[in-house]
């Protein structure tokens, strides 16, 4: 078999994982749409009220469990976007603050949940607009945001601080939970990677939030990094070049699966 | 009493949509497919519409251009329940500059389409 040919062959079976991968999401994403819907109406009927306590709980387990693959078949649908590098990204001048802003609101039910207390730092000079999807770059800060809950100590702390430097805007997202070893600090950003602690501290999560991030703001023109001491928490930085051209002439990278 | 037209080919989603529309005090109409979905909208005249994208027979996107072609179907208010993605383009375009909203069914809490339903009959 010639080079060509073996690339043209490896290109049809990334085609047809893609494909199938984001069939599976849609076909699945019915099925527990309905389940969420009927979950939430049946614990916000009147007669949930007088249900002994027990079972209260099973459906509540049940609720998160069906919340828990519908963040899976998200993931997954991102993940067959961006290898197939049919990312529908719709650029345009976003600002950064009010997406951290609409990140935390949308956190903020797991946030209590986990009592666990965020704290945004906002540069005092004005941070200007970046060029990029403002759906994706919000999904990214949410992202970074779970993780930091997932992995923080009960009762622990976030910060998300937001920063201009030279030529990028950069976002900390830092907690203070498990943190990562630096053999796996090298792992992380890879698609289904997960840590052997992550997998003890919460069975939640499928290995592809990071490697989501990493896609999204290399395709920016950005970077992401890690800074972690086990035991002692984690910090994850992004970065965006204000640069909007440049930004826009990057296009998201295939990536082999 | 307010109406509001459902359009959804999923049962599961029908019978929930309609105990709890009913329950909040709305009269409820139900169309399966698009087709039938469009003819009723005329007939009916609802005040509001909760319009699934992917169905047969005639998607979502089609009744909602094919509404919007006469005087009634071009002020009437349409929650386009989908499934897609919020970024996907053509949800996006369908939406710009008309009296429609969507919502990805799978990322809303069912609370939160009830108080955009009540939100939107509360304005007229």
């Amino acid at each position: 078999m010639s080079i060509t040919d073996q690339n043209n062959a490896q290109k049809q079976l990334l085609e047809a994982q893609t494909e199938f991968v984001s069939f599976a999401s849609h076909a699945l994403r019915t099925p527990l749409g309905i389940s969420k819907w009927y979950l939430e109406a049946l614990q916000a009927d009147a007669s949930f009220e007088t249900v002994p306590e027990l079972v209260k709980d099973y459906v509540r387990e049940i609720y998160k469990n069906n919340e828990r693959l519908l963040s899976i078949v998200r993931n997954l649908l991102s993940v067959s976007r961006i290898d197939s590098g049919k990312t529908t990204d719709a650029p345009a001048l976003t600002d950064v603050k009010e997406i951290i802003n609409n990140a935390v609101k949308d956190v903020s039910v797991t946030l209590a949940k986990n009592n666990i207390q965020l704290h945004k730092q906002f540069d005092t000079i004005d941070i200007p607009q970046v060029f990029v999807s403002p759906t994706k770059l919000q999904e990214v800060v949410e992202n970074l945001i779970a993780n930091a809950i997932k992995y923080n100590n009960p009762h622990g702390q976030i910060t998300v601080l937001l920063t201009k430097k030279d030529d990028v805007i950069v976002i900390n997202v830092t907690d203070h939970g498990i943190g990562i070893s630096q053999e796996d600090q090298k792992k992380i950003f890879t698609k289904f990677f997960r840590s052997e602690k992550a997998i003890k501290k919460n069975t939640e999560g499928s290995g592809l939030g990071l490697y989501v991030v990493k896609s999204y703001v290399e395709g920016w023109g950005g970077t992401v990094s890690v800074n972690s001491i086990e035991g002692q928490g984690a910090t994850f930085t992004l970065t965006i070049p204000l640069n909007h051209k440049k930004t826009q002439s990057i296009k998201t990278k295939e990536v082999m699966i | 009493m307010k109406k509001i037209l459902v359009i959804e080919d999923e049962i599961s989603y029908v019978k929930l949509l309609r105990r709890q529309l009913t329950l909040a005090g709305y009269t409820v109409l139900e169309a399966t497919d698009g087709k039938q979905g469009l003819a009723m909208a005329k007939q009916h005249q609802p005040d509001l519409i909760l319009l699934d994208v992917r169905m047969p027979q005639m998607n979502g996107i089609t009744v909602l251009n094919e509404l919007r072609k006469d005087e009634f179907g071009k002020k009437v208010k349409v929650i386009l329940l989908t499934n897609l993605e919020p970024d996907d383009k053509t949800v996006q375009e369908v939406v710009q500059n008309q009296p429609s909203f969507y919502l990805v069914k799978s990322d809303t809490e069912l609370e939160d389409l009830m108080k955009k339903v009540k939100a939107l009959l509360q304005s007229d």
